[in-house]
């Protein structure tokens, strides 16, 4: 029982810590160092007193100022007591002194954001977030800096109608396609033309063909970011009375500059089998697409067409001849190879002669390559013709136009058009017969005239894809579908086969 | 200041001696602190700080070295410094408002034959509206402890307003298991559950304090009646599976 009696005195005397009231000290002042000031820091949080616990923390701070959670601690205090500037000095220290603690680093922003100083703000939050991606407060103040940050509407970059300083634009055709590039970093909302909303991508370019009457016409260009800051921009254009017939035989120099080409062939692959024909196809469509009018063609053929030599001409050549009034085809016959994408959806390739077997995104050109051109080159018109097949493309079918509406080829010829066929979609063959590609063999009759469906002497995009599907599917016996879609613009492409 | 939280609502809540089976769920954020689990894979900093209150500090300051703290394979482990008064551990940044159940796993293994170190081990909650000093602390605790050549106990007990208040007392020469203190109300509950147990055991049950809390384990290696120290051998406890199955009310630390 003695024994039990003095257990239990050991024992109080161990949690009070001696706390007879002779031994008990006052918190000490004149302790130093690192293993001292956990003991202060801890004592202030528990303290009812600011004042006192205002002391603590700066005792811990001064006996070990490598010691973060003094500074945060007592720069929160500070906080609350509206003493932002105190706070704000302990903050920094503490973030100076590396804490991981997000929430110190989303006051310290929340504060600095009330001080307008939204760089240090933007930079301390996002130090929170690259701690704790998903700290609702810091998102929320993300926000709001962003929000303060940003003040300017949208950058605008237009490509066409290309700006000319101080200088009305001239041109003789009766819609004008407003195209170019708007950028924002809290991200674009709209773009307008002429308050008609423009079709915008995720990239930010945007594309709309307006009507432009005889004299001068202004062109506005709006666009909103998210926060709901504005940019305008305007542009004078002048258009001459027109010259194109609105009915008749309608010619090639009254609606095209130049006209160029890159026409690819392949047969003898370095890793994919042998094809019989493409080559030919490739040469064949070269010489009609000369009668056709075409007088700049990179014709690139087998070992030639690797893909280094290929996005050479698509992306350092063309941009530097292709003007705002040309059109350019581009076609392909080889191979052709769909991947599903790891997050679900396909992705088409064009294999080059040196394209590996499995390697496609290394050594083949993307569709998302190919089609990207259309934003690299200023072109009216663009057509890709692949004698290979795809899916994935992201198609938008249409089905053009009614080609009986009067003037008809005067408003498609002076709209914006990117165009694509292919020869078949996904899981499809494209099949070699008869000394040439099946898809082709049909390219060359429809561009000899077959496709001239209303007979005018013009065979245009949408009359391509409108006669290559169905005489190609029947063909095959339904083994081969062609696909047809427009990629941009209401236009069309134009080929001028002349009457028959 | 601190930013109460009402998110903390009971879903799996039980009086304090009402003794639910785990109901504790893998979470990873604070707001989940109702029902929360730390295994102590790395250190939640958000969570938890290293502290370091010095029980009779007047005579202890001079030679006093703060514990090592650190997650080691997945475990929090103090050490205590050798040659010197020392103690620390891990304390809570959140409090805990109303009735809880909490729990941690703890292992300790006293070093015998020693007799200038005693070897303390507690796992606690403390008293938010207390200050932290000798003779007002509130604290209530379960403790592990060997003084110099003694054999070594656990037991429970508190502390209110400098009085010290504890129940019986077991010879245990270390421990390796599970701490686990409830509060319904102002009463408390302490219970054990050594490795390989199915039953919890209870240690203590008394009538407490309802304020707001904290937690605290930390390591130890001085009794209230050394006031010189050698300490040649370090104390060394793990602490690991540390459990919110239930809390009334978890408020967030603003900072």
């Amino acid at each position: 029982m003695f024994f039990r009696e003095v257990c239990r005195f050991c024992f109080i005397l161990c949690f009070m810590g001696l706390s007879l009231p002779h031994l008990i000290s006052p918190p000490d002042l004149a302790a130093e160092g690192c293993d001292k000031a956990p003991h202060l820091s801890w004592q202030a949080q528990f303290s009812k007193d600011k004042e006192k616990a205002t002391q603590l923390y700066r005792q811990a701070i001064e006996q070990c100022p490598g010691f973060i959670r003094p500074y945060e601690l007592l720069g929160n205090l500070y906080r609350n007591e509206g003493r932002k500037e105190e706070a704000v000095a302990l903050f920094t220290k503490a973030a100076e002194l590396g804490t991981n603690n997000y929430k110190l680093y989303h006051l310290l922003a929340s504060l600095l954001l009330e001080k307008n100083e939204l760089d240090e703000a933007h930079r301390y939050l996002k130090k929170s977030l690259a701690i704790r991606g998903d700290y609702r407060e810091a998102l929320e103040l993300k926000t709001r800096i962003d929000a303060a940050q940003d003040k300017d509407g949208p950058r605008l970059l237009l490509y066409e109608p290309v700006i000319t300083r101080g200088l009305a634009l001239i041109q003789a055709q009766e819609n004008q396609t407003v195209r170019g590039l708007a950028t924002d970093k809290s991200g674009v909302a709209w773009v307008k033309v002429n308050q008609i909303e423009a079709s915008l991508d995720e990239l930010g370019n945007f594309l709309k063909d307006i009507p432009v009457s005889v004299g001068t016409n202004t062109i506005v260009v709006e666009a909103e970011d998210r926060l709901g800051n504005r940019t305008t921009l305007s542009v004078t254009v002048e258009r001459k009375a027109s010259t194109v017939p609105l009915s008749g035989a309608a010619s090639l120099s009254d609606f095209y500059g130049k006209s160029i080409a890159v026409v690819i062939g392949v047969n003898r692959y370095e890793k994919w089998p042998a094809l019989e024909f493409a080559v030919q196809d490739a040469k064949a469509v070269e010489k009609r697409l000369k009668e056709t009018g075409f007088e700049e063609i990179a014709l690139i053929l087998d070992k030639e067409a690797t893909q280094g030599r290929i996005l050479t001409e698509l992306f350092h050549n063309l941009p530097k001849k292709v003007g705002s009034n040309d059109r350019v085809v581009f076609y392909f016959a080889g191979h052709g190879q769909t991947a599903d994408l790891p997050g679900g959806g396909k992705k088409g390739y064009i294999i080059p002669v040196d394209g590996d077997t499995t390697d496609y995104a290394g050594t083949a050109i993307s569709m998302e390559q190919v089609r990207s051109l259309s934003s690299r080159i200023p072109a009216k018109h663009i057509l890709y013709v692949m004698d290979s097949c795809y899916s994935g493309l992201g198609l938008s079918r249409s089905a053009g136009q009614s080609p009986a509406v009067s003037g008809f080829l005067r408003k498609v010829a002076s709209m914006r058009a990117v165009q694509i066929v292919t020869a078949g979609g996904s899981g499809e063959q494209a099949q070699e017969r008869g000394g040439h590609g099946l898809f082709t063999g049909f390219l060359l009759k429809a561009l000899e005239g077959e496709a001239d469906i209303n007979k005018d002497g013009v065979v245009t995009g949408t009359e391509l894809g409108a006669y290559l599907r169905p005489a190609v599917s029947d063909a095959s016996n339904q083994a081969q579908t062609p696909l047809y879609g427009r990629l941009e613009g209401e236009g069309e492409f134009l080929f001028f086969i002349g009457k028959k | 200041m601190r930013k109460p939280i009402r998110w903390a609502v009971l879903v799996c809540w039980v009086f304090a001696w009402v003794f639910v089976s785990e109901c504790a769920a893998e979470s990873t954020g604070a707001r989940d602190l109702s029902r929360y689990h730390d295994s102590f894979d790395k250190f939640r900093e958000d969570l938890w700080e290293k502290t370091g209150f010095i029980p009779g500090q007047g005579i202890r300051e001079d030679n006093f070295k703060l514990a090592d703290v650190a997650i080691d394979g997945g475990m929090a482990r103090v050490k205590t410094a050798t040659g010197c008064f020392s103690l620390g551990g891990l304390g809570s940044k959140f409090v805990i408002r109303g009735d809880f159940d909490v729990q941690v796993d703890c292992s300790v293994s006293f070093v015998t034959g020693v007799r200038d170190t005693d070897q303390v081990v507690m796992f606690s909650v403390l008293d938010k509206t207390k200050e932290l000093l000798d003779r007002e602390l509130g604290v209530a605790s379960i403790v592990l402890v060997k003084i110099a050549m003694r054999k070594g106990r656990i037991f429970s007990g508190y502390m209110e307003g400098g009085n010290w208040s504890r129940g019986s007392w077991e010879e245990a020469e270390g421990f390796h298991g599970t701490l686990r203190i409830t509060r319904a109300g102002k009463e408390v509950t302490a219970l054990c559950r050594k490795e390989g147990e199915q039953e919890w055991k209870k240690l203590n049950a008394f009538t407490w304090s309802a304020n707001d809390v904290i937690v605290n384990f930390k390591a130890q290696n001085y009794s209230a009646k050394r006031t010189s120290q050698k300490a040649s051998v370090p104390v060394v406890a793990t602490f690991d599976n540390f459990k919110v199955n239930a809390a009334r009310e978890i408020i967030e630390p603003e900072i």
